[in-house]
């Protein structure tokens, strides 16, 4: 699938060796805040301000932060259940952003991403995906890069719709009230083609097996399951459009304890069979230790960590992951350890603070961090961090 | 364009120019309105609250069961009813504005006009027996008006009232033993009155375009029979320009609502 | 996050329905108006006695909704065995009547029908897709709300001119503001659940999303207000007819009929209840029907959707 450039310069970690399923690429998302008679827009919360993380096939990223910190809106917008601001998400090696845009918009944003700065002379590629594009570019002009990039859109978004599918939190709101189980798992498939109507009944029944529930419970209705079974079968309806990622938000969040573990191995061991890729939003770091590869920290819509999930819990190198992996009970009564107790709360997403967002909470604030935004970077292998004096605290 | 200088063209119905003809009639709508509004208001909410309290009780079903009969009265028929009981009957209440003898004083030159409602002018004059008599051409009307609307306010002031019941405050307020009478006055009551407020918009729509039958069962010249006839005879520009002017008022009484949720609701007046 | 309310429930309301003495009550007029209204031609059959044909029979009505004069005395007449109701300008109240819940049903059915579609359609899109349409369609609706609807409904009825459909015409234009809006709030909230936006990621056309997802969790309150309607809509035709501006002359009408009343009733002071039976039955006919439509409308809120209450 991917062109062999791309990999070149890759190859001194093993992790980087593995295909890159998902990209967001400074993904922002605002939205507005209107009032007046005019319903002018007075202000934005900037709920997701310039996230970049990337997904690796086969692994399990965790998603992690306090409510209100824009995960959740990270997934919304990858779905493009909302449109995003700017920023970019790229699938597969393709460029996503403008799949659900209509085709005058599409192609307004092909223009301006790509077109105007593969027209300059001086052009250089900065990332494979430019290259790839400007190979055709050159090859085939501007029509033929439109035409790969936004002809066929609704064929595009459909194989889209297949590839990301997601497991929502609420087992209570997520399924249709006035639905039959097997509606509501065959409606997808069936409206993509991926079986006939005379499957259905067979492909139901054979996806709620293999999450754990009789088939012959396909004729019932969803309030005649309980918390964890519906949540089995918004798994299995996600799993019925065989894709490649499946975002979890806060999957497991509502359900009691007993059956959260009973989910979750049931997640990891699908995911072993149907070879797929986990985008696991969550506040809970014990769950996130628990499933995942590779964890994301994000904090007032912008990401401060991110490392594989060992480095990550042995050496938290930002203040806010390490005072949030304090918060995490530790079963052991002998065990003594330091309490981080963050002061104050998280800021406005309207009025985010000066420099760096966590410096009015950050118990090691220099004066230059209310004054200068850190940018991530890689302080160690695979480890980037967004703090002026990463590993401080 | 000419409707935005206030030119709004020629009325046959009433010979003479719309404007002229409405603004001479309007105030005859505006007492009966008026006079309806202090039974529907007074009368509907004190029931409301009544039935609200003694929920489920004889008291709450009786009124229940009036309220919604009153409701599927059509106006036009309980009009027809109060005429042929209280003029063909009884003869109290007559149709029209005034007596013709009261009507003749009433046109005379050195009667003055200060608001041009009828029974407040009378005051006005000091002619107590023309009070009466436009009082007692009023009452028909301002019953059949006030009869239909006042089982609407009651049934939103009821539910209304239902629900602040039964919130966590009201519940506090008893346990701690506030008596039952401040239950319902203070705490309670105040906050079953903002949806109230919200749906006086509709009333004075209703109120106001209730007239238009009302006006033409009891002869009453005011601006709704006008329009009426206007209507039957085809005259369009009476129709729109009345039309219009009670759209006007209507946003305008929408416009005093919003400024009374604001005094009602202080959450409103904080943002 | 609350948990919807599931159909298992629906035999425990209907027994609920049936404990509810205004239910039945509601129910029972309703039954009864229906059947009156099915079996018109057998109860007042629509014939003239005044003409007879070749074998001394009475002749067909073409059109048995216009009552056929049968005394040429405009006076009313009070009732009799022959015109139980009595009549009035010659024709017999009793066929009016009778006649008349056909036309109550016709006009109300129709009415209500169509304002509630339309207001569905536009509420539906104004709700589903938000933004500047929503922003649109709103304000058009405001616009619509901000004129009184008997009056609206005259101003079109004089430009189309007079008669029954124009009349209905008039109704549906300045009818279906209540149910765009209450179906457009009620998306906005089912809009946000997570179904919806399973069903969006699952890559549904939005026209199958609010047809499948969003109508069936939305729809019930606004039929429950529809049939709430019915009875105003039912008085504001006859009181359009009793101004003289609906239904035509001697149609089986029951606001026109009480239109005849009028003048006899301004013209007797002092003079007892002589006409009584000239408002009584149309008035009550048409008090029944509404109320029957209220109840109904009532009951049915108050067991499917205790919010409203």
């Amino acid at each position: 699938m991917m062109n062999t450039n791309s990999t070149i310069n890759r190859t001194f970690s093993e992790q980087k060796k593995q295909e890159v399923l998902l990209r967001i690429d400074n993904l922002v998302k605002y939205f507005p805040i209107r009032a007046g008679v005019f319903k002018r827009i007075v202000a934005w919360v900037k709920a997701v301000d310039g996230v970049s993380f990337e997904v690796y096939k086969g692994e399990t990223v965790g998603l992690v932060g306090e409510s209100g910190c824009g995960k959740t809106t990270v997934g919304m917008t990858l779905l493009r259940l909302y449109e995003p601001t700017s920023g970019r998400i790229i699938v597969d090696g393709e460029d996503t952003t403008h799949y659900f845009l209509p085709k005058w918009k599409a192609k307004r944003y092909v223009e301006k991403v790509y077109l105007s700065r593969f027209k300059n002379n001086n052009f250089q590629p900065v990332d494979e995906l430019d290259r790839k594009y400007f190979e055709i570019f050159k090859n085939n002009g501007e029509e033929g890069l439109l035409e790969y990039l936004i002809g066929d859109l609704e064929e595009k978004r459909l194989k889209f719709r297949r590839d990301i599918q997601i497991v929502f939190q609420d087992p209570y709101s997520s399924l249709n009230p006035r639905m039959r189980v097997k509606n509501i798992l065959a409606e997808g498939p069936l409206a993509h083609g991926l079986f006939r109507k005379s499957e259905a009944l067979d492909r139901v029944g054979r996806a709620l097996e293999e999450v754990g529930i009789h088939p012959t419970h396909m004729y019932r209705f969803p309030h005649e399951f309980s918390g964890g079974q519906r949540q089995r079968i918004g798994i299995a309806r996600a799993l019925l459009m065989n894709p490649k990622l499946i975002i979890a938000d806060e999957a497991v969040a509502a359900l009691d304890v007993s059956i959260r573990s009973q989910v979750i191995n049931l997640m990891m061991d699908l995911q072993k069979e149907h070879n797929l890729t986990y985008l696991f939003i969550s506040h809970d770091l014990s769950l996130i230790k628990y499933i995942s590869s590779r964890v994301v920290v994000m904090y007032l819509g912008k990401v401060v960590e991110t490392a594989k999930k060992k480095d990550l819990f042995e050496e938290p190198l930002h203040p806010y992951t390490k005072a949030l992996m304090s918060a995490i009970p530790v079963p052991n009564p002998e065990y003594k350890k330091q309490r981080i107790i963050l002061q104050g709360d998280v800021p406005s997403p309207v009025n985010p603070p000066k420099g760096c967002y966590f410096h009015p909470r950050c118990p090691v604030a220099k004066p230059i961090c209310s004054q200068e935004r850190p940018e991530l970077r890689e302080v160690k292998p695979e480890h980037y961090v967004a703090c002026h004096f990463p590993g401080s605290l | 364009m000419n409707a935005l200088q206030g030119d709004l063209g020629w009325s046959q119905v009433g010979k003479e120019p719309v404007l002229k003809a409405i603004l001479g009639r309007f105030p005859y709508t505006l007492e009966l309105a008026l006079y309806a509004l202090f039974p529907v208001v007074g009368v509907g909410i004190w029931l409301g609250v009544k039935a609200a309290v003694k929920r489920d009780k004889f008291l709450d079903h009786f009124i229940r069961i009036v309220a919604i009969i009153g409701w599927s009265f059509p106006d036009f028929v309980f009009g027809l009813l109060v005429l042929m009981i209280f003029y063909s009957v009884l003869g109290w209440f007559p149709p029209g504005n005034l007596s013709l003898w009261a009507e003749q004083i009433v046109k005379s030159p050195n009667y003055l006009k200060v608001t041009h409602l009828l029974t407040i002018d009378a005051l006005i004059n000091g002619r107590f027996d023309i009070f009466l008599d436009a009082l007692r051409h009023i009452v028909g009307p301002v019953i059949t008006l006030s009869f239909l609307w006042w089982a609407y306010l009651l049934r939103i002031t009821r539910s209304s009232m239902l629900e602040v019941l039964s919130k966590e405050y009201v519940r506090t307020a008893r346990a701690k033993g506030v008596p039952e009478r401040d239950v319902i006055h203070k705490h309670a009551k105040r906050n079953a009155m903002i949806p109230v407020v919200t749906v006086a918009g509709a009333m004075v729509i209703g109120l106001l375009s209730g007239t238009v039958i009302i006006e033409v069962i009891f002869n009453r010249t005011g601006i709704g029979q006008l329009a009426a006839r206007a209507a039957v005879e085809l005259d369009y520009a009476t129709v729109l320009g009345t039309t219009l002017f009670y759209s006007i008022i209507l946003v305008l009484g929408n416009l005093i609502i919003d400024i009374l949720y604001a005094v009602f609701d202080p959450r409103v007046r904080l943002s | 996050m609350s948990e919807p309310k599931p159909r298992s429930e629906f035999r425990r309301m209907m027994r609920k329905l049936l404990r509810n003495p205004s239910a039945i009550l509601g129910f029972s007029l309703l039954a009864f108006f229906v059947l009156v209204a099915i079996f018109a031609p057998y109860i007042a059959e629509p014939v003239n006695p005044q003409m007879l044909d070749e074998n001394g029979k009475p002749m067909r009505l073409d059109n048995p909704y216009i009552m056929p004069v049968i005394t040429w005395s405009s006076e009313p007449i009070p009732p009799s065995k022959e015109h139980p109701f009595g009549m009035i300008q010659g024709r017999d109240i009793f066929y009016g009547v009778v006649w008349g819940t056909r036309t109550a049903f016709y006009i109300g059915l129709t009415v209500t029908l169509i304002s509630t579609a339309v207001g569905i359609v536009i509420g539906s899109i104004s709700g589903y897709y938000g933004g500047w349409i929503d922003e649109i369609l709103m304000r058009i609706t405001d616009v619509f709300l901000s004129i009184p609807f008997l009056l609206a409904a005259m101003v079109l009825t004089t430009i189309l001119g007079n008669g029954l459909d124009k009349v209905m015409i008039a109704m549906v234009v300045f009818g279906w503001m209540g149910a765009a809006r209450l179906i457009r709030a009620n998306i906005l909230q089912v809009k946000e659940e997570q179904f919806v936006l399973a069903a969006k990621a699952l890559g549904i056309k939005d026209f199958f999303i609010i047809l499948r997802h969003i109508l069936p969790n939305t729809i019930f309150p606004v039929l429950i207000q529809a049939s709430m309607r019915m009875g105003s809509l039912v008085i504001t035709a006859a009181g359009l007819s009793f101004l003289g501006l609906g239904a035509p002359l001697g149609y089986a009408d029951w606001g026109s009929m009480l239109n005849f009343t009028r003048n006899w009733i301004l013209g007797t002071s002092g003079s007892s209840m002589t006409y009584w039976y000239a408002v009584f039955y149309p008035g009550m006919a048409m008090v029944l029907f509404v109320l029957a439509w209220n109840l109904v409308g009532d009951a049915l809120r108050d067991v499917f959707d205790p919010r409203l209450k």
